[in-house]
């Protein structure tokens, strides 16, 4: 799902840390540099990068001044990592223009979450067409195409899609679909709603299965398949 | 430099200068008065028949040695020239007479010398005589009192060129030359002659022409006898000014000394003792200032000792609660290295059980943390707008990797226009985190645990949900209504829900939140924050 040329720079001054960050973004197919004190990173160009990986406390030039330099000149994203779980210190880093910041001790699936999360391009809500794993969504014209093939829908069930599909990946709530989905003039529950999923799901075929349930909220459109 | 001693050289650098220059002026004065005396002395003279004289017979003001008393003449040193004799005839014959009468015998008596060596050295007018008219001139005859010094003077005359109106008057002295070629009507200079100060004065007269209009005049000045006594007066001034400072300094210089005791004594004792307060003046504010001073010291102290204390609990209880997680962790991680080297299969539970540790150890690190800003942050906390979205997917992110060992699925949903909070970004996580931790914690294998931001209008309410066995009907109210105590922090509970839950309770009540709890149907419990938005529209 990465692209192989997401190249990472990461400035962390502990072996065991970095090297296990390294490894766990080379894992997830990202092409990460190391270095491992403030000069050193001071000497990089941030342009070369999607994304830094940046640990504040470091020898040589402290953090926040690397992070002052590359900001000078740069906006490529930059994740700060930080042991001192103080507010200051994140809003000081906020302000000098960090993107996130993560507190140790963290999973390292946290810290992929957190990366991938900032590599994601946005989606173009606006856009006439949404591509989400194998649908085509092309929302003018409402046709849902599965792999290829074009899926004749509801109006409630391509509402129902539309509206998972522009927030794909995040959980959204029956209560909130089932009165921007629902059709107002007719009787219907949030019952109702579940109904119209499971037969979603159905014409979506192998794309139904990217409709999911979750659990106390509503539904999710995922973007990939569940492993 | 002590006190006194600075006093007493300022004294004295202010002082010489001026005694100095008092000494100066008054040479001055002098000065100056010598010079008009001479100067209206010599014009007055010649004035009153001297012009005539002069005129008459320009060898006889040539020098020489002058004596003249008030209101006498006096002729001396004449000789014959052959002989060589003194003619004490010309005194007698002088005797008695007055006026213009004697003026003329004296021209004509002189005109009968000429041709002889002898000189008239000079005359005065009688006193208080005005000086312009030659019959005020009285001559009481050649006898010879002693003058007083003061009278004593020569004169020589030139022309308005300041050549000699004889050949025998020496050339001008340069200094006085100088300052008459440039068009002043007097100038003087004092030399030595002979152990004495002598004046003298080039004076042009008020007439231009003939061969005594410039006269330079010389008279010994009297000796300044009485400059010792103004130099003793000033000396004996300074020393009493001098001994008035060092009596007046004395107690001041005692009283700053105690001040220096008391200020010692009250930082030796943590400035407990505070420094006398004598007197209104300046040292008192001093003693005052510094007492404010040593309050304000007192204060931050204490400020510093009460923090160090809550830094130095704070260490040791992270210490003493890490440890038993630290343990259970080497336990394991020993355990499974054991099974590993013999071969067995690891067991997945041990895995499991191990990650927990950590990420309770982690959990309890940041709560210590959060309680330790609780306690000493008794004022404001850190206000600023909260990304209420972001916090959501933080903590849900961060409790997903150990909710996973377990199947549990921890999921959210946030709105998708930004819903903000003011208050402590670090703080409030850690209040949201420990209920979804808690949440995860004592939800059973396989369960759910689902965190809702939902906003309306100008509030927002953060409920995080669960499916686990949630807490009997009669724990609810305890559990939401529990205080922590710092001890408390330490207690690894069995039920576990204590210190986490009050921290966020404490969290949530500090930033104008409310956190409530309710079980849920058919189970489960459900926590509820709810609060003002920030900048809602």
């Amino acid at each position: 799902m990465n692209d192989v040329s997401d190249r990472i720079l990461l400035v962390e001054d502990d072996e065991k840390l970095g090297s296990q960050i390294s490894r766990h973004l080379s894992d997830r197919g990202f092409d990460v540099t190391w270095r491992k004190d403030g000069d050193a990173a001071l000497e990089e160009d941030p342009e070369r990068y999607r994304l830094v990986v940046l640990d504040l406390m470091l020898p040589g030039t402290y953090g926040m001044d690397v992070l002052k330099s590359y900001r000078r000149a740069h906006d490529v994203p930059v994740l700060i990592l930080s042991a001192r779980n103080e507010t200051s210190d994140k809003v000081r880093a906020l302000e000098l223009g960090a993107d996130d910041y993560l507190t140790k001790p963290f999973w390292p699936e946290e810290l992929v979450a957190r990366v991938q999360a900032r590599l994601r391009r946005p989606v173009l809500q606006r856009s006439d067409v949404i591509r989400v794993g194998g649908l085509e969504i092309r929302e003018s014209a409402r046709e849902v195409v599965v792999e290829g093939e074009p899926v004749s829908l509801t109006r409630v069930e391509f509402d129902l899609l539309l509206a998972l599909a522009r927030r794909p990946g995040v959980a959204v709530e029956r209560t909130w679909l089932a009165e921007r989905v629902l059709d107002p003039e007719r009787p219907g529950t949030e019952r109702t709603l579940d109904v119209h999923v499971s037969r979603l799901r159905k014409k979506l075929g192998a794309c139904g299965s990217l409709v999911r349930t979750v659990w106390s909220i509503g539904y999710r459109l995922d973007t990939e398949a569940a492993s | 430099m002590s006190l006194r001693t600075r006093l007493a050289l300022t004294i004295l650098l202010t002082a010489i200068p001026l005694a100095a220059g008092l000494v100066w002026l008054r040479a001055h004065t002098r000065r100056l008065a010598q010079e008009r005396s001479l100067h209206d002395l010599v014009v007055t003279v010649m004035q009153a028949g001297g012009r005539e004289m002069c005129e008459a017979f320009p060898d006889m003001f040539s020098g020489g040695h002058a004596l003249f008393g008030p209101g006498s003449l006096r002729v001396e040193n004449v000789r014959s020239v052959e002989s060589g004799e003194e003619m004490e005839g010309l005194e007698e014959a002088l005797q008695g007479l007055e006026g213009g009468e004697a003026l003329g015998k004296v021209l004509e008596r002189m005109k009968g010398l000429q041709g002889k060596e002898g000189r008239v050295t000079g005359f005065l007018p009688g006193p208080g005589r005005p000086p312009s008219s030659q019959s005020s001139v009285s001559f009481s005859g050649l006898i010879r009192p002693e003058p007083p010094p003061e009278h004593h003077f020569a004169l020589w005359a030139y022309r308005a060129d300041l050549s000699g109106a004889s050949t025998v008057a020496p050339p001008i002295p340069v200094r006085i030359r100088v300052k008459l070629d440039a068009g002043d009507a007097t100038a003087s200079e004092v030399f030595e002659r002979r152990g004495t100060s002598v004046l003298r004065m080039g004076i042009r007269m008020p007439w231009a022409d003939g061969p005594c209009a410039v006269m330079v005049a010389e008279r010994a000045l009297p000796p300044s006898d009485d400059d010792p006594m103004i130099l003793w007066g000033l000396a004996i001034l300074c020393g009493g000014v001098l001994l008035a400072v060092f009596l007046a300094a004395g107690p001041m210089v005692r009283r700053i000394r105690r001040l220096k005791a008391d200020v010692k004594r009250s930082a030796a004792s943590r400035y407990e003792s505070p420094a006398r307060i004598e007197g209104r003046d300046e040292i008192a504010d001093l003693a005052r200032t510094f007492n404010e001073a040593a309050e304000e010291v007192r204060a931050h102290v204490a400020a510093v000792e009460e923090r160090e204390e809550t830094l130095r609990r704070f260490v040791a209880d992270t210490t003493h609660d890490v440890m038993t997680p630290l343990t259970v962790l080497q336990g394991h991680l020993s355990a499974i290295r054991e099974r590993t080297l013999s071969g067995e299969a690891v067991d997945p539970a041990e895995v499991r059980s191990s990650l927990e540790e950590a990420h309770y150890m982690g959990s309890l690190i940041h709560n210590l943390d959060a309680v330790a800003k609780l306690e000493a942050a008794s004022k404001d906390l850190t206000n600023g707008g909260i990304d209420l979205a972001a916090l959501v997917v933080r903590v849900v992110e961060r409790h997903r990797p150990i909710a996973r060992t377990r199947g549990i699925d921890v999921e959210f949903t946030v709105p998708e226009a930004p819903v903000e909070a003011a208050g402590d970004v670090t703080l409030l996580e850690q209040a949201v985190s420990n209920v979804v931790h808690n949440a995860v914690r004592y939800n059973e294998d396989g369960g759910h645990v689902s965190v809702l931001l939902e906003s309306d209008g100008d509030r927002f309410v953060l409920r995080v949900l669960d499916d686990g066995p949630g807490v009997p009907p009669e724990s609810l109210p305890m559990l939401a209504e529990r205080r922590f105590r710092s001890t408390e922090a330490r207690t690894r509970r069995k039920d576990g829900r204590g210190i986490g839950l009050a921290i966020a309770k404490d969290v949530a009540e500090r930033h104008g939140l409310t956190l409530t709890f309710a079980n849920l149907d058919p189970h489960g419990l459900e926590a509820r924050f709810e609060g003002p938005r920030l900048g809602a529209g």
